[in-house]
């Protein structure tokens, strides 16, 4: 599952908790959107974007 | 009389006997309207409440126990979309959440000069009046438009605070239907070593609790703008 800043957040906002500290933008890591949005604050901020479909192979 | 007094004495005596060997016969005794006198929660405790108190101890040896804030975060009363913390929001000191419910709006961080920001609590009153104070102070260098901008966004607004220890333990100050009021004063400075500078302060009263801590699931989302 792929995660994206949404848009009018972007750059604008840094999630902090117990685990740290992090800035919301296009170079945030796969790995704290996935876990930010396990949070209910992390899914005002983030959303869940659908994995790119592999182009089909041909021959 | 004497016989009287003596009398009246062993039939006391006789109740209270009674009272704690067949505790239930002799509540169905004594009238309804007398039961929360003569009757506690763990059977008879003569009218008062059973109390206990717990070991308050010192900080362990061998940790570091630093003063002084490292960051505090505002948020306006306004901007809450329900009440935040109550009294069952806080269990054991802290706040577990894990939501603040201020939907998608973001806490404002106060960067102020290093060493200047400190919070204070404090409870007071007389017994069964008792409830306790919040304040806080940060000192921020310089006087330009962009800083009274911001100290004008808390003019007749309340809010809740969060201070961050340098441990980071966080706490949280103020509620959000009793916000701490803002009041804040600048300063010049005569000559060129004086500190020109912005001291803003925080307070609230008729709390029933010291600042909670906040659990670190809990998650905050900061303003970088």
């Amino acid at each position: 599952m792929k995660y994206a800043v949404k848009s009018e957040f972007s750059g604008k906002v840094k999630l902090e908790n117990g685990s740290g500290s992090f800035l919301l933008d296009e170079s945030t890591p796969q790995a704290v959107l996935a876990k930010l949005y396990e949070t209910e604050v992390g899914k005002l901020y983030i959303d869940q974007v659908a994995a790119p479909v592999a182009a089909p192979q041909t021959k | 009389m004497k016989s009287f007094r003596i009398i009246s004495s062993c039939l006391v005596g006789l109740f209270l006997l009674a009272s704690v060997l067949a505790p239930a016969e002799v509540q169905a005794f004594v009238p309804p309207s007398a039961h929360d006198f003569f009757f506690g929660p763990e059977g008879v405790t003569m009218g008062m409440a059973t109390v206990s108190l717990t070991n308050l101890k010192r900080k362990d040896r061998q940790l570091a126990n630093l003063g002084g804030i490292a960051k505090l975060y505002l948020l306006a009363a306004s901007d809450f979309t329900a009440d935040w913390p109550t009294a069952t929001d806080i269990a054991a000191g802290a706040i577990a959440g894990p939501t603040i419910p201020c939907g998608a709006k973001n806490w404002a961080v106060l960067t102020f000069d290093i060493g200047t920001c400190r919070i204070k609590s404090e409870r007071k009153g007389k017994l069964g009046y008792q409830n306790v104070g919040h304040s806080g102070e940060c000192k921020f260098a310089g006087y330009d438009a962009t800083q009274i901008t911001a100290l004008e966004k808390t003019f007749n607004e309340g809010g809740v605070a969060i201070a961050v220890y340098k441990d980071g333990t966080r706490v949280v100050l103020g509620t959000s239907y009793e916000p701490l009021e803002f009041e804040d004063s600048t300063d010049s400075g005569a000559k060129a070593d004086d500190q020109l500078a912005i001291d803003f302060k925080f307070k609230g009263d008729g709390y029933a609790w010291h600042p909670p801590t906040l659990a670190p699931a809990v998650t905050v989302a900061l303003s970088t703008t």
